[in-house]
Order: C-alpha cells, then structure tokens, then sequence
C-alpha cells in the first residue's frame, strides 16, 4: 500500500514537472540556500561484525549549503554537513571482566565544489575538510577521538518541484574520506530558496 | 557549443569519481607457499646447530642470480636467511630432513623494494655433509647449496647454485643491525606489521640483533607500541580506529584498533616480553614519541632489565630522545639514569645526559671525527636510517659506526659481514662501559 502510494506520488509528480518547472522564468543570477535531509550509509570500511550485539550502519544525515547559479557553465557551491556513518554494541575481547563497548562514528564536512546544471539534473563535485570523530564508551571510561582528513564529495541530484524562488528535490552523493579510507552515500531530499537573484531575462527560457 | 561542454563534464565527473575511489585502495604483497606443505611437509626439522653450521657468505651462480653474485646465508633459530644486493633481495627458508637422507630448505624469496616474490627450494650438498647435519654429528668440509627460485606461487625452475666462500663474522659485540620497526614496516610487507609482537620476534630473521620500536602513551598512561601520532587506515584497522592515540585508553585500542597484519596493537610490556624471549635480540631502541611516555615506559623497562638479569640475558635498552622535550622529560623523570638513553640530537646533549648511545641522522654525513670521539668516550654511535647500498658502504667505512638503523636489514648484514673483523669492536653497548 505504501509503494503504491509512493508511487502514485512520484508519477503524480513527474507529471506536474513541465509544468512546475517552466511556470516561471528563472533569473540568470541567483544565490541559492538550501537544506537536505538525507539517510546516509557507510560503504567502507566493511566493519567486523564479530561480537557485535546490535549494529546501525548510517542514519539521519543533514546538510545546509549556498550555491551561485548563472549563466555560466558550472555553479560553485559550499556545504556544511553531518553525516552519521557507524555505531555498534560490541562484546569486549581483552577486558577484564568482559563487557560491552558501545561506539559511534560521524563525520561532520565543509566542502567547496562545482556543480553542473543539466536542466533540472545537477551533478556536483566537490573538496574539503572532514571531521572525522569517534564516540566509545568502554566500562566507565569513554573515548573520543577525532581527526581531521580530506575528502571530496560527488552528488547527483535532481529537482522535482519548482515555484517561484523555491525548488524541492531529491540528491543522492558519494562521500569520500581519502586519509580514512572510508566511503559513505546518502539518499535525501533537498529543498532550496533562491535568498538573492539579479539579471532576469527578457525571454522566457 | 555550451550544451556540448556541459555534456563532456559528465565524464569527466565519472573519471574524478573513479580516481577518487583508488586513493583508498593499497597493494598488499601475498607471500607463497609451496602446495600442500611442499617437500618440508614429510621432512624432520634440521636443529638450530645444523642450520648455524650452513650459515656463511657465498658465491651464487649462475650470474646474473635473483640475489646478485653475494649472498649471506644468516641461521636463526628455526630459519636460515638468504640476503643479497640485487633489489635487496632476502629468502627465509626453513630446513628440513628428508627420508631419503636429503637436507632440503623451501620458503620465500622477496625483493621488498617492489611486489617480487616467489618459491625458493635448495638442497644442501654434498650429500655426506647433509648427511651428517642430519644425523646431528660434525660434518666434514664446506656446504654448497643447489636448487632452483621461481616466481610468484609456481614451482621453482630458475636455477640457483650457492658455494660457501667463508663462515659469518659474529656481530655480536661488534656491530649492530637495528630493525627499524622489527623485521619490517608495514608498507615493506615482510608478513607482519610494524611495532608488532610478530614483528620483534621475526626481526632476526630479516638479520637485525636489534629492534627499533615507537613508543606512544595512552590516556590511562599505559605505554603501547605505534608509529603515528593518530590512528587510521596507514597502519591499524577498525570502524572506529581513528584519532589522536593520546585520546584512547589502552583498553579502547585493544578493542577498536588490530594492526594492519591484524595483529593487536602491543603494549610495551608485552613487546618487551617478545624481546627477551627472542634470544638473538641483543638490544632494544625505544623510539619515544611523546614525553609523556617516558615515565611509564622507564618503569616498565626496568621490570625487563631486571627479569633479563635474572634470567642471565644479556639485553640492553636504550630510551631514544630525538626533541629538546624529549630530552628534558628525560632528564626531569629518570633522575637515576637505571635506564639508558639514546640521543639523537647534539654530542653535547648526548654528554649532558651521559646517554650510551648517539644516534645521528644520516643525512648530517658521516661525521667521522664526532663518531670517533663519541666512541673514544665509550659511547656508541648508531646512524638511522640507512637503505641505499653505496650509502651503507659509505657510512660503515668512513663513519665505521657501531649501529646502522635500516629497513634493508639483510643488505646491512651482507655489507657488514664483508668488512669482518675489520669492524670497530664495541665498548658501550653490551660491552665496558
């Protein structure tokens, strides 16, 4: 019931996109905001399940972002974002007494790139600095390590929705931790304001 | 026009994606074996005497052989090694006696400055030498050693003929070969990783009789072995092993972090425990990283210093100070100097702290007169870290140091068994002083 649903939507959608999406004359300049929520999965490493007790690969992701949109071939964007990317509760191996080790891995991003706009399809390619931290607790005592690597970020994202200064969508990205040889993608909807536009076009587009 | 740029950037996206993805990627060296155990399978393991009696430099023919025209055959105790020049090439093979009264010795052979490797099997002759080292009496005359190396897993088929030419120099007192890291580092893939337990044990075998480690220090204060200054993918595993060291406990590296050989990562009381079991060690540097290690590791140091002394080991180990912070940290948490100290820096840091050893960079050259005086004192001096060939040449007859720390452990071995008796005899370490 739920996919016929979703489904219904989606074509319900599709449907509406000519129309929504040529209803108006975009500017030739904008400065875009915009947000995405996102559910985000690690793909690399592979963990070692051994002696885990529960496991949660990924989870809620968000990301807050500007992007300049014109005229010219590519759009420079900067993004802020969070991605969540493993936790598990594990039985210990070496303590004494055995217990449990409960352990969480995020990666909190500022990435700068370029974006391509292909009708209402954009590709982006981007590069910056990931925080990489870890939350352990073991026993009484907790770690918290984190370190700061480089990493680049690739995003396919398409839009859906388009009226007036706003546009809704959907993206889907590849994050890359090149030092911590650790990859994750996210599947997420966005939403974005166009927050300042200047050089409307005379003809319609 | 601009359709068709945007149109050509969509591969080029693709393309950057793909290269992206190959940062993460790293060769790992597999090292063969013979199929089903090879002829060692059904043979009786050779004892520690007889392979001590194989041990020696050789002649290897025919030329051009995958070891260059030297070689030295090294015994340890359940392995004889072959080390030569050609791309610093090393064999670890085991011996073994078969029914037909043949002394066979298989294993590995590997050029670690590249992926080369592949299968060694020789055959001890003449057939009344081996003979006799199997049957445990003194044989009579000179081995030669003939057989065939191949590459990668198939059976060996490139012929190899070594003729002894003139027993080994014993090192011991007179020159030391440092592992630095152990038998390897990590990225050389000798089957271990570095500053392993596994490591420390097989570094003999790779020619070193001493063990260069890194020491670290845990939030909880517990000294451990490892390079970096945080965790990641360059040398340990694990979903969660990333980070400062100093923001893990002890506990928490045992049970986030293995190696990347999947080894755990060592304390250094269990590092110290593989040394003083590995009787061919003759000395430990400890290579400290942070000041804050020095005071946990000099209290565990002098519970190995006192154990090898009740055991009547002769084993020596040197705290190595490489920063004016390490120097004072020194100075301020081992007032009493019961553990040595190896000073990288200055000669006069080096008497200040009245250290056992100087332990140059070989880029400062060989300084043959501070080396002098240095020795004159009844210090050693050991130079690190030496690989290149024409420069272990240079700095063992000009410098004519007592130590060379290297990741060519068996090439310094070959060179320093070249110059025999001619090396300098030792005073400080394990010596005089």
């Amino acid at each position: 019931m739920r996919v016929a649903r979703g489904t219904l939507l989606l074509l319900g959608l599709s449907l509406a996109l000519p129309t929504l999406a040529q209803a108006e004359e975009p500017p030739r300049h904008a400065v875009e905001l915009g947000g995405e929520l996102a559910f985000a999965r690690m793909l690399t490493p592979a963990p070692s399940h051994a002696n885990e007790l529960s496991r949660m690969n990924g989870g809620a992701a968000f990301a807050l972002g500007a992007a300049y949109r014109s005229p010219f071939l590519f759009t420079p964007f900067v993004e802020l974002a969070y991605t969540p990317l493993y936790a598990s509760e594990a039985r210990t191996r070496f303590a004494n007494p055995a217990g449990t080790i409960r352990s969480s891995s995020r990666a909190w991003s500022g990435v700068v790139g370029l974006g391509l706009d292909l009708d209402r399809i954009r590709f982006r390619a981007g590069i910056g600095l990931y925080d990489f931290a870890v939350d352990s607790a073991l026993g009484t005592s907790t770690a918290t390590p984190s370190e700061l690597d480089m990493g680049y970020l690739f995003g396919f994202g398409a839009t859906l929705i388009r009226r007036g200064r706003f546009r809704m969508g959907v993206d889907l990205r590849l994050g890359l931790v090149t030092d911590a040889e650790t990859m994750f993608m996210s599947l997420g909807l966005t939403t974005t304001f166009d927050a300042l536009v200047w050089g409307r076009s005379t003809t319609p587009q | 026009m601009f359709f068709d740029l945007r149109r050509a950037a969509i591969p080029l996206l693709a393309c950057a994606l793909a290269l992206g993805s190959s940062c993460a990627d790293r060769i790992h060296v597999a090292h063969p074996t013979f199929e089903d155990g090879g002829l060692l399978a059904t043979a009786r393991p050779l004892s520690p005497e007889g392979l001590k009696v194989l041990g020696g430099l050789y002649r290897a023919e025919p030329a051009p052989s995958r070891f260059g025209p030297n070689v030295a055959l090294h015994p340890t105790r359940n392995t004889l090694s072959i080390f030569g020049d050609k791309s610093s090439g090393y064999a670890l093979l085991k011996a073994g006696c078969l029914e037909d009264g043949r002394l066979v010795l298989e294993g590995h052979w590997r050029y670690p400055i590249d992926t080369d490797t592949g299968l060694v099997r020789l055959f001890v002759g003449p057939p009344p030498f081996a003979r006799a080292l199997c049957d445990g009496s003194p044989p009579a005359g000179t081995p030669s050693l003939e057989g065939a190396t191949g590459l990668s897993t198939e059976v060996p088929s490139e012929p190899l003929t070594l003729a002894f030419e003139k027993p080994l120099v014993d090192l011991r007192g007179r020159f030391f070969v440092v592992g630095h890291r152990g038998a390897c580092r990590t990225l050389d893939d000798c089957g271990a990783s570095e500053n392993s337990a596994a490591s420390i044990r097989m570094a003999p075998s790779f020619g070193a009789n001493v063990a260069e480690m890194d020491v670290q220090v845990s939030a909880d204060g517990v000294p451990f072995l490892y390079h970096d200054d945080v965790f990641g993918p360059r040398l340990a595993r694990g979903a969660f092993c990333h980070g400062s060291v100093g923001t893990f406990t002890f506990g928490h590296i045992r049970e986030l972090c293995t190696l990347r050989y999947g080894e755990p990562v060592p304390s250094l009381d269990e590092a110290l425990a593989a040394a003083l079991e590995t009787e061919e060690l003759d000395a430990l540097w400890l290579d400290m990283k942070t000041p804050e290690a020095i005071a946990p590791t000099a209290a565990v140091v002098r519970t190995y210093l006192a154990l090898a002394k009740a055991r009547n080991r002769s084993l020596r180990i040197v705290l190595g100070l490489a920063t004016t912070e390490l120097l004072e940290a020194y100075e301020r948490d081992v007032p009493k100097r019961d553990v040595g100290c190896l000073a990288e820096l200055d000669v006069a840091d080096v008497r200040r702290l009245d250290c056992e050893v100087w332990g140059p960079r070989w880029t400062q050259g060989p300084m043959s007169a501070d080396v002098a005086t240095m020795q004159a004192e009844g210090r050693a001096v050991a130079f690190w870290t030496i690989d290149e060939p024409e420069y272990i040449d240079v700095f063992l007859d000009k410098a004519r140091p007592n130590a060379i720390v290297t990741n060519r452990h068996g090439l310094v071995f070959l060179h320093a068994q070249r110059r025999g008796e001619s090396l300098r005899t030792l005073r400080a370490i394990g010596g005089d002083r």
